[in-house]
């Protein structure tokens, strides 16, 4: 058990190995949800059509932003350039189509990443969304390096 | 009753439920054709170039499922057989599910809902090389180092117990200690869930439009709130009481489930598996069922 424990603790997250670290760490900086939207800014159903959740789709594009903000010499992907975010998030909505494509459905031909912003003060919420990038999909032509 | 901390002696009931529960479980956790078919962001065995994304390509999904059948088949079988047998099929169901996984966890977003089983796989497969490894060398068995099946168990529940201990260590590191005081901040993150849920499909997640009944009084009862997900950690934190002994197994495991319940009913969020494993090695319903049997039997 220890030594699961530690290779856990250690390598964080290599599958199966992992940290665990849902939820760990509740403070007062707002928590961040993902909202997908088409091109007229209508959040669309994005887990019916390709499977996944927008937590997930959250998750896909913070690692890839970090990896092109990485490549780019950027240290922390948050402080990411609004290109590297833009390329981000077109890497990752082409991976949404053909995810979508398999399921036999289609994604519209503009796809907006917004991100959600929950604040817990005075015993209530406030939620602010901003967006982040927009992508534009070609059937499948990508216009990104894959990395 | 065995001494604390040490594997329990296995019956021939109960390590047939044992092993027949875990091959349908893992049976379970890969029944839906993978959705991905090639690998984004490679994560463990990937990483040293092992290739998963076979399983991922159409047609191959019916082929490992079977695969994973005759495997389990072979596990549940080996039970009247040498070691040998039962490190085949659970290695092959490890193989499996590992791969199965890995896949899914190479995406670029890590899903934490089936580590577990591939631990207490892995564990098993690790019993089953040390035990090859004393009969080779003719040792017999010890209060340290009981029959194949007692030992079998005992790594799952080593691995379960794992998995929360290291839940909650993290969650200790991360808050320097603070996580229960901090906790009632949970509100925000419950309300988080909720919007994550109605931006899933929003033309049918009118159910989670808004703000989650459970969050808004959550957000109102700060002190309610911390001792609300108190016990929650303080269960992950000692989880490892459960190797203590059946007893102890059993009402850990209980609770672990009943936690699992809980979070499932505030947050929608949930891990079906981890209840599964819990259930069928902590609360240990083989055991159950065998002491059933038995007592069925004497009457």
């Amino acid at each position: 058990m220890v030594i699961v424990i530690v290779a856990c603790l250690l390598v964080r997250d290599s599958y199966p190995l992992n940290n665990f670290p849902m939820y760990a760490d509740p403070g007062p900086e707002p928590s961040v949800f993902t909202v997908v939207a088409d091109g007229a800014d209508q959040p669309i159903d994005i887990r019916r059509i390709t499977g996944e959740t927008s937590a997930k789709v959250g998750k896909k594009y913070v690692d890839a932003r970090n990896e092109f903000a990485r490549v780019a010499g950027i240290r922390e992907g948050a402080k990411a350039t609004p290109e590297i975010k833009q390329q981000a998030w077109q890497e990752v909505a082409e991976r949404l189509e053909r995810l979508a494509t398999r399921r036999k459905k289609n994604l519209p031909p503009v796809l907006r990443l917004k991100s959600g912003e929950i604040f817990q003060e005075n015993g209530g919420f406030r939620e602010v969304i901003t967006p982040v990038a927009e992508a534009r999909l070609s059937g499948g032509k990508s216009s990104v390096t894959p990395k | 009753m065995s001494k604390p901390f040490l594997p329990v002696h296995v019956g021939r009931v109960e390590a047939f439920l044992l092993r027949a529960f875990l091959s349908v479980a893992t049976l379970w956790s890969i029944w839906d054709p993978s959705r991905y078919d090639r690998v984004e962001d490679a994560s463990g065995i990937a990483k040293w170039g092992v290739d998963v994304v076979w399983i991922g390509q159409p047609g191959a999904h019916p082929w490992a499922l079977a695969a994973a059948a005759v495997f389990g088949l072979i596990y549940v079988a080996a039970l009247w057989l040498p070691t040998l047998w039962t490190l085949i099929g659970v290695s092959g169901l490890a193989f499996l599910h590992l791969t199965y996984w890995t896949l899914a966890n190479s995406q670029g977003n890590t899903f934490h809902g089936s580590q577990m089983t591939t631990f207490v796989l892995l564990l098993q497969v690790a019993a089953c090389v040390i035990e090859i490894a004393r009969q080779r060398r003719k040792l017999s068995s010890t209060e340290r180092w009981t029959n194949l099946d007692g030992m079998l168990l005992y790594f799952s529940q080593c691995a379960i117990a794992a998995v929360y201990v290291t839940s909650a260590l993290t969650k200790l590191a991360k808050t320097s200690g603070l996580w229960m005081f901090q906790s009632h901040y949970f509100a925000k993150s419950v309300q988080k869930v909720w919007r994550q849920h109605y931006y899933d499909n929003p033309s049918i997640g009118d159910a989670f439009a808004g703000v989650s009944s459970w969050a808004a009084w959550l957000a109102e009862n700060p002190m309610l709130a911390r001792l609300m997900f108190a016990p929650g950690f303080i269960l992950e934190l000692f989880a490892f009481v459960m190797l203590w002994n059946r007893r102890w197994a059993f009402w850990f495991g209980g609770a672990l489930v009943l936690m699992h319940v809980c979070i499932g009913f505030i947050m929608r969020l949930y891990f079906p598996e981890f209840e599964v494993l819990v259930t069928i090695f902590c609360v240990n319903v083989p055991f159950l069922i065998a002491a059933l049997l038995k007592r069925g039997k004497a009457a």
